[in-house]
């Protein structure tokens, strides 16, 4: 089984991939279980608790992450979001959903890759669209000439 | 072979969302830079992506990017020379 916690950077409580079920050269499913105990959900909303919409997308990135690093483990390159497209939020995810979270390759060019991405919980599309991510080099950090 | 350039000028406009009309670019307006239309680096994986999708010609990395993505005419000559 591949380990999303010591495959990406991310730590508790930053981690939005709970287990890899599929991963694949460009593609990739994983699921992150929303439990009432999330840190967020004191604030948002503390009446009516509501996975926050850019946690969503902090998931999507991160499995799309797992893909782009698939099959080079030896690289440990930071990976920055460098692009969120056209992203809609169809309904809610609560306290007790599933997050069945897929992201695909579409094109990779230079430092860049471009993801289709999309949430699920129980079959029913939360989100979907396209994340750009941009894998850091050593000499350039600004992400405006990463290409 | 303007109607190539035009074109070229809509895909940009359109894919980019630029706030202006395809027919303010000049055939040889700098796609770069703050005296052209001052695009950056996720702007040329758009711009990679629709010559690919709508013109059918590949660029394959960034050595070739600066080569063809110069202006409208560049990246005319460079469809006109691969698709003959």
């Amino acid at each position: 089984m591949i380990d999303a916690l010591n495959t990406l950077p991310h730590s508790y409580p930053f981690c939005f991939i709970d287990r890899v079920v599929e991963l694949k050269k460009g593609k990739g499913m994983g699921i992150k279980n929303v439990t009432i105990n999330e840190p967020f959900f004191q604030g948002h909303f503390e009446e009516n608790p509501i996975m926050p919409g850019v946690l969503i997308i902090e998931a999507m990135a991160q499995m799309a992450g797992l893909v782009l690093h698939y099959g080079k483990e030896e690289e440990k390159k930071t990976t920055f979001i460098a692009q969120v497209k056209d992203i809609k939020f169809k309904r809610p995810v609560i306290p007790g959903d599933q997050l069945k979270v897929i992201a695909e390759t579409i094109l990779t060019f230079s430092s860049l890759t471009r993801f289709s991405v999309k949430a699920l919980v129980e079959e029913n599309v939360v989100a979907e669209g396209e994340i750009v991510l941009a894998i850091e080099s050593p000499t350039n950090r600004d992400v405006s000439r990463v290409s | 072979m303007d109607n190539i350039k035009d074109k070229i000028k809509e895909m940009i406009v359109r894919r980019l969302k630029l706030k202006m009309s395809p027919q303010e670019i000049k055939d040889d307006t700098p796609l770069f830079g703050p005296n052209g239309l001052g695009l950056d680096s996720i702007d040329v994986l758009e711009l990679v992506a629709g010559l690919q999708k709508e013109f059918g010609v590949v660029i394959n990395d960034k050595a070739m990017a600066e080569r063809i993505l110069i202006s409208v005419n560049t990246i005319t000559n460079f469809i006109e020379k691969t698709k003959g």
